[in-house]
């Protein structure tokens, strides 16, 4: 299995960028290319008709761009990896309703590009019959930017998020990233199961939360393991007694 | 300098010589008037009271001249106190005064005792004490005084507020010149990281020349975008000029996809327009007409005069959706900018060419000096 070269497809609008890729592509001994498409319903005819193990997908492209091709590809039999290339981060946050296996900003180093590729053989080591995470109704990961490139954080690591103006900061183990999304939308895609939203700006995840304390004319705090307070919003009161009842 | 800057602390005050020329008016046009009712009244033995009046009101100016560096002291405090400072010290000045007019007129250069009183004046008045005197003429005097300070304050006042009219005026301009700065262009990440990716694409397949010409393109492109002063109009040719490198850099990225063409009036050229005004224009062009477009689409620039309005057009045959009406954020960008620099005289519609396509038109007064 290791030793098979991984099929691939380059999707980008942008001629030269294609170019790029290629010549890329070319330095990597696992990659096989069988083709190139650019725009998003060319790049799904091709994966239809070739059925490859990897498709490097630029995002920002004409007839369906690469966030919709990665949803469509979610109700294939045969899905294949998908690795996106885009030249700037806002999309990362769409990015994380469809599996991808790595997320790499352009342009994108040999080096960089290399390792995405690892994660990708090993995606395709693991076999592909496992069930992806597009496919469960809670968000299990999030390509956050990081210094210049993109970092996948799986959604069970973060400890909280906080919200600033237009901005989420995900608290992972003593770090922090900012990703372009609204509370709302980040509440109802975490798991319930396993994330409480304690106030207007603050969802943590439940079994960071050591203690609720009253402190007095109704005013409660949730007192988080790291010593942390939280202060909880009227409205999210109940629920929050609910959980710790149990 | 920090002092000056503050409106706050703004000292109401008037100028010196201001100050010294309404005192010495104040008392000139007593001095007339008090002479001339003497006259046409024919007050007996007005004549040999020109001179005592006239030491004596050069005593006033004396006078008065103190009160004001006493109520200049005060310039830094309340209206209240001030008001309260020119009673109070008007007061010691018009006693002070009283009493030299008193001593000129009765101790120094006494007049004729038949003199000394107007006919019709109650006889019993004749005999008095001089403190009376002095008390009876310093009350009349008071009003005077006041009347001086109540026009010196007024003075100070009216100094402060076309002092705070300035500083007003100062920081609208001031908040203009900010709004201007904040609206300008303002570096597309995805364009440029795009154009990098093209650069490295170039190297990596060996086309030296291309690169070469890409990298300067660019660094002329962000030179302008970045080094240029927000605030300063540029002659409308600079504009296009700039607006043809990012066309040309943006070709490179879209060979098959984008084709340019300009229609510039000559007579349009040399007018003045706020600089990078056109760029969300053409952007808007690339990003909804060019880039979603499998096929090649047209961006076109025109600029014309018509009468004293300069007339720029950029416009797409491409068949893009975007916000209608002219809502997006570029329109608007746009739009602020050419409200902040020419007020309501310049406008902007933009909207779907019936033919398809998307075109926006800039109009504006024609300034052909000052860029």
């Amino acid at each position: 299995m290791a030793a098979e070269r991984l099929r691939t497809l380059i999707v980008d609008d942008e001629p030269l960028a294609v170019e790029r890729m290629q010549i890329l592509c070319a330095g990597i001994p696992e990659i096989d290319l069988i083709g190139t498409a650019s725009d998003g319903e060319a790049a799904l005819r091709l994966i239809d008709a070739l059925g490859p193990d990897l498709v490097l997908l630029d995002i920002a492209m004409p007839h369906r761009d690469g966030i919709g091709v990665a949803a469509a590809l979610a109700e294939l039999a045969h899905r294949p990896a998908v690795i996106f290339c885009t030249a700037f981060e806002q999309h990362a946050v769409a990015a994380f309703d469809v599996a991808a296996v790595d997320y790499v900003l352009k342009p994108v180093s040999a080096e960089r590009l290399a390792r995405a590729i690892g994660r990708a053989r090993e995606v395709a080591g693991r076999g592909r019959g496992e069930p992806q995470a597009a496919s469960s109704r809670w968000i299990e990961e999030f390509w956050v930017p990081h210094r210049s490139e993109m970092v996948r954080v799986s959604a069970g690591d973060i400890e909280r998020v906080d919200a600033e103006r237009d901005y989420m900061r995900l608290g992972v183990g003593g770090r922090s990233y900012l990703i372009h999304q609204t509370i709302t939308e980040l509440e109802r895609r975490l798991d319930p199961e396993r994330f409480i939203r304690l106030h207007r700006s603050t969802i943590v995840r439940k079994d960071r939360i050591a203690k609720l304390r009253h402190d007095g004319l109704g005013v409660w705090h949730a007192e988080l393991t790291d010593g942390d307070l939280v202060r909880i919003g009227r409205t999210y009161q109940a629920a929050a007694k609910a959980i710790m009842a149990k | 300098m920090a002092v000056e800057n503050n409106p706050e602390s703004t000292p109401f005050t008037v100028p010196h010589r201001i100050a010294v020329l309404s005192i010495v008016a104040f008392w000139v046009f007593y001095y007339v008037s008090v002479t001339l009712r003497s006259w046409i009244m024919d007050y007996p033995g007005h004549w040999l009271m020109l001179d005592n009046r006239a030491w004596v009101s050069l005593f006033g100016i004396g006078f008065t001249y103190l009160l004001y560096r006493v109520l200049r002291l005060f310039c830094h405090h309340t209206l209240r106190v001030r008001v309260a400072a020119a009673f109070l010290f008007s007061a010691v000045a018009a006693t002070a005064y009283s009493t030299v007019n008193y001593l000129s007129f009765y101790v120094v250069d006494p007049k004729p005792p038949e003199l000394q009183h107007r006919p019709g004046d109650p006889p019993e008045k004749k005999i008095v004490k001089p403190a009376d005197l002095i008390a009876e003429s310093a009350l009349g005097w008071y009003f005077f005084f006041v009347s001086w300070s109540v026009f010196y304050l007024a003075l100070s006042y009216a100094g402060a507020v076309r002092a705070s009219e300035r500083e007003a005026a100062r920081l609208r301009a001031a908040a203009q010149t900010a709004e201007l700065r904040a609206l300008r262009y303002q570096v597309n990440p995805h364009f440029l990281f795009n154009t990098l990716n093209s650069i490295s694409a170039l190297v990596m397949s060996g086309k030296r020349e291309d690169a070469e010409a890409m990298i300067l393109n660019l660094s002329n492109f962000f030179r302008t975008s970045l080094a240029s002063e927000p605030t300063d109009d540029v002659p409308l040719a600079d504009e296009i000029a700039v607006q043809k490198l990012y066309l040309e850099i943006e070709a490179v990225r879209f060979p098959e996809r984008l084709r340019t063409r300009f229609e510039i009036e000559p007579a349009a050229a040399n007018a003045c327009v706020p600089g990078l005004i056109l760029q969300p224009l053409i952007e808007n062009a690339i990003k909804y007409g060019v880039a979603p477009a499998r096929r090649p689409v047209q961006v076109c620039v025109r600029a014309r005069v018509d009468g004293d309005k300069l007339e720029v057009t950029v416009s797409d045959d491409g068949d893009g959706a975007r916000a209608p009406n002219g809502t997006g954020v570029g329109l608007r960008n746009v739009r602020d900018r050419l409200n902040a620099r020419f007020g309501d005289t310049a406008w902007l519609t933009a909207g779907k060419r019936a033919e398809g396509g998307f075109t926006a038109m800039l109009a504006m007064p024609l300034v052909t000096n000052g860029c």
